[in-house]
């Protein structure tokens, strides 16, 4: 088996060695995974309860938000749990991914910095593990949905594209975050002050239809309103609002957009500044 | 089939943030590099550096701290891209250049087996192949069950060494760390690159131990700030290099 490798400043830069990275860091599949499954483990290592500590957390917080909200709401009793249960699941994917998109190359340095793995590896295996907790989530979500008098129709499957759509946008905000945060470090700290605040103008603990005025203009403004109505709706038995897909279709071209670029000029350089 | 060649490559680290005025100014090291306005951008670390590396080459790096060793050794790993010039590596390469890069510290030895394997491109089938040769090879035995943080540096290096070289790489490129090793150690780990390279691998080693550099190197590259000052058999580079300590204590007494 013989490979050749020539890395100059042109090999390394540009669309190409983007797309080329992204590529066959997505055929590594054995490696990311494992390494995901890895910090998965050490992550909960040592601690009695272990992965169980996701599912508790999950239901302490979906539990206590639907005691304490759910009277500020026209929605059932029900209704309003299943609202909160996937909006909550959804968002914290969603927003974990700024914080960890800032850190998704510094906190590999280690390996960045002793082999040549393509860097979209990182990215793959930071998606990866963020996504067990959301499965193990949602599984909780709609398992407590069933015994609560959710039936689900056919709308439903619209939540796949929907779920697909939050995850190719992923790896696109984490890859440009991964660099720019490498880079300016202060990225991160705007970042963990407006990741809090997203939690609340975002319709998980209210309901978007209920809202006018200014709550309902900020909602509209925020990209992660409707990742999550898009999403939502249709698990809930609602078609999403056209809007919503549309603007999901475009957020989504711009954050790759957004992602090639900073990749492309950045991508030389990373190994300095981690 | 492995061959390195090293074309006119330029490197510099870059800085960022606010240094002192006196970097700045007109005497300041010649290897800092500035922007048109005059602020401090980066520090050369290599400079036009050309080289060809043939298949079976043994090849030792000399040099004072910071002539630019390490920062070569990652070129050629292509864990850094030179801002001029390219660097052309035939062969499946692997490197140990720093001893605590590249380890998962709480996974077990076994563990870090897996994870190293499979992060310098390897199947699983090919780990579990090698599995027993890096367990006799590192000579851990049940503290391969441990986490990693439990091992002393000889081990780690032990391990690391291992895992490198079980996987048959065509061009190896090794950092000074080796010397961690006991004498015991050093001799096996002198018999399995010499065993390698006999293979037409390459083997590029940075040291500063001339003992060391004699016992596994035909031949040496001194850097010198950056810039490969000589090139030529490994005895010849070494008494080259020892030579200039004279020189440079002279000068500094003068």
């Amino acid at each position: 088996m013989s490979e050749t490798r020539v890395t100059s400043a042109a090999s390394v830069s540009g669309i190409g060695a983007t797309v080329d990275d992204l590529v066959t860091g997505w055929r590594m599949g054995d490696v990311w995974r494992t390494f995901a499954w890895d910090e998965i483990q050490s992550r909960y290592r040592r601690s009695a309860l272990g992965l169980s500590w996701i599912a508790i957390s999950y239901l302490i917080f979906v539990g206590g938000i639907s005691l304490f909200f759910g009277g500020f709401s026209s929605k059932s009793g029900a209704g309003f749990v299943h609202h909160v249960a996937i909006g909550y699941a959804a968002i914290m994917f969603m927003i974990g991914n700024l914080s960890e998109g800032c850190a998704v190359f510094r906190g590999s340095a280690s390996w960045i910095q002793s082999t040549s793995m393509p860097y979209s590896v990182y990215v793959y295996k930071g998606i990866a593990r963020s996504s067990f907790p959301f499965v193990i989530q949602l599984s909780i979500a709609l398992t407590v949905m069933v015994f609560t008098g959710w039936r689900p129709t056919l709308m439903v499957l619209w939540a796949i594209p929907a779920l697909a759509m939050i995850l190719i946008t992923s790896i696109a905000v984490q890859l440009a975050l991964g660099f720019i945060g490498a880079r300016f470090r202060d990225v991160q700290h705007l970042i963990l002050s407006v990741q809090r605040l997203l939690i609340f103008i975002t319709p998980v603990l209210w309901v978007l239809e209920e809202r006018e005025g200014m709550i309902r203009a900020i909602a509209m403004v925020n990209p992660f309103t409707h990742y999550l109505q898009v999403f939502r709706a249709p698990l809930l038995g609602d078609m999403p609002d056209p809007l919503s897909v549309l603007a999901v279709l475009g957020l989504t071209v711009a954050a790759w957009a957004l992602a090639l670029v900073v990749s492309s000029r950045m991508r030389k350089r990373l190994p300095f500044w981690i | 089939m492995a061959l390195i060649h090293v074309d006119n490559v330029t490197l510099v680290h870059p800085v960022h943030g606010q240094f002192s005025p006196s970097l700045q100014r007109g005497d300041a090291p010649t290897r800092l590099v500035k922007n048109a306005a005059g602020k401090l951008v980066g520090v050369k670390a290599l400079d036009k550096i050309s080289f060809t590396l043939e298949r079976g080459s043994r090849v030792g790096i000399v040099g004072r701290n910071g002539s630019g060793k390490t920062t070569l050794l990652r070129v050629l790993a292509g864990i850094l891209t030179p801002d001029v010039g390219s660097v052309t590596v035939e062969g499946r390469s692997t490197n140990l250049i720093n001893i605590n890069l590249g380890t998962k510290d709480d996974a077990s030895g076994h563990r870090n087996i897996t994870l190293q394997g499979l992060a310098h491109g390897h199947s699983r089938a090919e780990i579990e192949a090698r599995r027993g040769d890096i367990e006799a090879f590192s000579d851990l035995g049940a503290f391969l069950d441990l986490p990693v943080n439990t091992y002393s540096a000889g081990m780690r290096m032990r391990l690391s060494f291992a895992i490198a070289t079980a996987f048959k790489p065509e061009v190896l490129l090794l950092d000074e760390w080796l010397s961690a090793g006991d004498e015991q150690f050093r001799q096996k780990a002198g018999e399995r690159m010499k065993s390698f390279v006999a293979e037409a691998g390459i083997l590029v080693l940075a040291s500063h131990s001339s003992a060391l550099l004699k016992q596994n190197c035909t031949s040496a590259i001194w850097l010198e700030e950056g810039q490969v000052r000589m090139e030529g058999p490994v005895d010849d580079v070494l008494a080259a290099y020892r030579d200039s300590f004279g020189e440079a204590q002279s000068k500094s007494s003068a």
